[in-house]
């Protein structure tokens, strides 16, 4: 293929429903062996442009326009089978949820060796007449590529017996398996832990380099783009406002919404009271040691998991002492599987530990009463991930924040009167109360989420990855929420996450988990500056920061 | 999977017992003295108590237990209270012919339903699709001895093309066999057929949503193939449940069908006996019955973890 040719030509890419215009005239040109990225919102259109290329929009959704891959007459409006042959071997995409992308009861190998028989690959063309062995033999070579520890094994395992990332990487063996023109890639590591993310973009670009593909990499990452892409395409309500190179649209951004967007992600603009850099160490908002005794004490705590007769247990904590002050901000820090979760289902005794003990204002929760348990989580409220599937969807609003007050038996005048103020204090309007979850964006019902944690007036507030699910632009408001609301009313904030870069910014404290034990504590700043630990330095430098100065 | 096997195995037999012993006692306290209903409300005490004796109902219950157990562990369900005649024979031949339509009945309604609930998913949006599927709503509303009346009503009064009820045994005469199941069966199977196409419908629109269906497309196979190289196999899943459910329905429902057609089932047999107070009989009928149930369901379990590896591997680890 000549340079000439682009590895993808959009124009006057339009996507509709019968009534809507969601994609609007999307223009822009992919060189081999480039790297573009696309960033928006949800919403934005960017992932129905990229299934628009692909002809794999779903069927209540038409196209218009012109995308021509690798040199090709246009290929919107083709059919699927007219389509078929240009997807795979021509243009290939890697998706966002490895847990759901691959079929869950075909092997692995067999599902790449599909790919490969598409692309007409004599190896595995005849498999009809050939061993299953074989077909698994052919496709080593490609899961070795990818960087599979063992890929003759990983061949012959279904999905459910891989690791996320490793999923990942047979996406990516499948997607790359005919050596495409145009590889589109959907935040194919959201999903994925940061060490991992790290591995899996760094595994893409040099296999997109070496085979001058070129690369449509869609995410709302601006920090991954920065790390991945030469060129980036900004998307807001259906139209590109915004493209050029990554130096010039992070570092002088002409559309008003990238400003925005830039200024929302870049987290050190944000003021969440924290001790500055630049300010004496010594003043802090942060309560010392030793002033107060810990409002949250783990000693020695273990959990155990067994799983049965036949296979061996998990060490899902392994003897972690933790001690949490009052009105301190707390971030535990790990990866799937580092026991942060655990250590929050013992927090707030859905759960008990194994070995030792979890105090919380002084009472053991082992040796609570009911009445005492019932008072703790009344004192003790959480946030959850996902804020649309903790609210339940046929309730309102003002239902939903009031509920905790029903338990208190609280009159319904002051109960209305609460929950109005509540909605207030997180920045709602008052006649929120009478609609549904589904009215809201994610960031207001996160919103909701808080105030429904905070109408009991608890001390201690629990929030597990409380914006991790959330745009960019609102992760910002809804972390200034939180810092706000934990001051202006003394709480204790516990927050789990997986996002180091989040913490930081939050948190006074962090507390890094690994393999079940805390492998670090310290002050943020002291973490972030001066990781101690192997694992905290490799986790940091595996958190993506933006790598251009903005001169916003 | 040796070691699920045996565990199967032993379920198995824990759930059958547990059922013996149900089934034992609510017929032990359901009113009606089998005595009474045996020898007419004129009978002599004397009789009476002789008949007692005789058939053993005067002695303790847990004799009484261990009596009808230690037979069926030899397969023999013992004498009827009524007619005197040993039971086993007569329970096998009865539910051979239950089995014969309920299961022929199945046969032909998942041949009907998987490509029709099939298209009706695939083609949800076009009027095929919602024809299909609106049919399909009616045909379960349907009850399908409805569908027999008019089956008979069409072929065997008005046609004339085969009887309207009765049996034959395919051993003693197949042709004779073919003409007498068709119309049972297919009075059966129609309402079935609808059922299925409905659970196969929505199981078909739920794969179709996932995204590794996505991936397959995206790897280049075009929607058709993707659909039926991973499709269906997953949707296969929940339908096998499905699948089992109505087969144990269809099984203790199949009365209905068994007297608009005149066929002796097992069915029949159990409404007879229990109008007729013959205690042996029901407890024996009902104990069949469950069996079969429970092997259907033992059946279905196995049929998972055939399907899903995720089931598999986890159960055989």
């Amino acid at each position: 293929m000549s340079d000439m040719v682009p590895a993808v030509d959009v124009s006057g890419l339009c996507v509709r429903t019968r009534s809507r215009v969601l994609v609007d005239s999307v223009e822009f040109s992919i060189a081999p062996g480039e790297r573009v990225g696309l960033i928006g919102e949800s919403g934005s259109g960017k992932s129905l442009t990229s299934l628009a290329i692909m002809g794999l929009l779903p069927d209540n959704l038409t196209a218009s326009g012109s995308v021509s891959i690798a040199g090709s007459p246009n290929v919107v409006g083709l059919t699927d089978k007219e389509m078929a042959p240009y997807r795979g071997r021509v243009a290939s995409m890697v998706f966002q949820e490895p847990m759901t992308a691959l079929d869950p009861l075909m092997r692995v190998g067999d599902q790449l060796a599909e790919v490969l028989r598409h692309g007409g690959n004599s190896e595995v063309s005849s498999s009809g007449t050939r061993s299953r062995s074989d077909l698994h033999q052919a496709v080593v070579p490609g899961l070795t590529e990818v960087g599979l520890p063992d890929p003759a094994s990983a061949a012959r395992a279904y999905p459910h017996q891989l690791s996320g990332g490793q999923r990942q990487r047979v996406m990516i063996a499948m997607a790359l398996a005919n050596e495409p023109a145009l590889l589109v890639a959907d935040e194919p590591t959201t999903a994925l832990d940061v060490t991992v993310q790290a591995q899996v973009l760094d595994l893409m670009v040099r296999l997109v380099e070496e085979r001058g593909a070129g690369l449509l990499f869609i995410t709302h990452d601006l920090a991954v783009v920065s790390r991945v892409c030469e060129r980036v395409l900004v998307m807001l309500g259906g139209n590109v406002v915004e493209s050029g190179s990554i130096t010039d649209v992070f570092g002088s951004p002409q559309h008003e919404y990238t400003r925005r967007l830039l200024a929302a992600s870049d987290l050190e603009t944000l003021d969440l009271g924290l001790p500055s850099t630049s300010a004496m160490p010594s003043v802090s908002v942060m309560p010392q040691e030793g002033e107060a005794p810990p409002i949250i004490r783990f000693t020695n705590v273990s959990k155990v998991y067994s799983r049965g007769r036949t296979q061996p247990p998990v060490q899902a904590m392994n003897a972690v002492s933790l001690d949490i002050y009052p009105g301190e901000r707390f971030g535990i820090v790990g990866e799937s599987g580092s026991g942060k979760t655990t250590a929050l289902r013992m927090l707030t005794a859905l759960d008990t530990p194994t070995s030792g003990t979890v105090e919380v204002k002084g009472l053991r929760l082992d040796l609570a009463t009911k009445s005492q348990m019932a008072a703790l989580r009344r004192n003790q409220q959480m946030v959850f991930q996902d804020p649309l599937g903790s609210l339940d969807p046929r309730m309102t609003i003002g239902r939903i924040v009031a509920e905790p007050l029903l338990a208190l038996r609280i009159p319904k005048a002051e109960r209305v009167q609460t929950v109005e103020e509540m909605l207030l204090a997180v920045g709602l309007p008052a006649d929120t109360t009478a609609r549904y979850p589904h009215q809201f964006s994610g960031g207001q019902r996160q919103r909701i989420a808080i105030a429904r944690a905070l109408v009991t007036q608890p001390s201690i507030v629990v929030a597990d990855e409380p914006v991790s699910a959330l745009d960019v632009s609102v992760r910002a408001q809804v972390l200034e929420l939180l810092a706000r609301l934990t001051t202006q009313r003394n709480l204790t904030l516990v927050m789990v996450s997986h996002d180091l870069a989040v913490v930081r910014h939050l948190c006074h404290r962090v507390a890094v988990m690994q393999n079940g034990t805390v492998v670090e504590v310290g002050t943020t700043q002291q973490v972030w500056d001066d990781p101690q630990h192997s694992y905290t330095k490799r986790l940091q430098a595996s958190t993506p920061v933006m790598e251009i100065a903005t001169q916003t | 999977m040796t070691t699920y096997f045996l565990r199967a195995l032993g379920k198995l037999l824990g759930t059958l017992l547990i059922a013996s012993v149900l089934i034992f006692l609510i017929l032990r306290v359901m009113p009606g003295d089998a005595a009474t209903v045996a020898l007419g409300i004129n009978a002599t005490p004397d009789a009476l108590e002789a008949w007692r004796e005789a058939h053993g109902t005067n002695s303790p219950l847990i004799a009484q237990y261990v009596t009808w157990m230690g037979g069926i562990l030899h397969l023999d369900f013992g004498t009827s209270f009524v007619t005197g005649r040993a039971l086993t024979p007569l329970i096998l031949d009865r539910v051979q012919v239950t089995l014969i339509i309920v299961g022929l009945g199945m046969v032909l309604a998942l041949l009907a339903a998987i490509p029709l609930g099939t298209l009706a998913a695939v083609k949800h949006r076009s009027p095929l699709g919602v024809g299909i599927a609106g049919a399909s709503q009616i045909g379960v509303a349907l009850p399908s001895f409805l569908v027999g009346v008019l089956l008979v009503g069409l072929f065997a009064v008005r046609l004339g093309w085969l009887p309207s009820g009765g049996w034959m045994p395919p051993a003693y005469d197949f042709s004779e066999f073919l003409r007498r199941v068709t119309l049972p069966v297919l009075a059966l199977a129609t309402v079935q057929t609808a059922v299925m196409t409905r659970y196969i419908r929505s199981a078909v629109l739920e794969v179709m949503r996932e995204d590794f269906l996505r991936t397959a497309r995206a790897g280049g196979s075009t929607w058709n193939r993707a659909l039926v190289r991973h499709g269906l196999r997953n949707a296969a899943v929940p339908i096998v449940t499905v699948v089992g459910v109505q087969l144990a329905s269809m099984l203790i429902g199949a009365v209905v069908i068994e007297r608009v057609f005149v066929v002796p089932g097992i069915g029949s047999m159990l409404v007879d006996a229990v109008g007729q107070r013959d205690l042996q009989a029901v407890q024996g009928i009902v104990m069949v019955l469950v069996t079969i149930v429970v092997v259907l369901n033992i059946a279905v379990d196995l049929l998972y973890m055939v399907l899903d590896p995720r089931i598999r591997l986890r159960e055989s680890s």
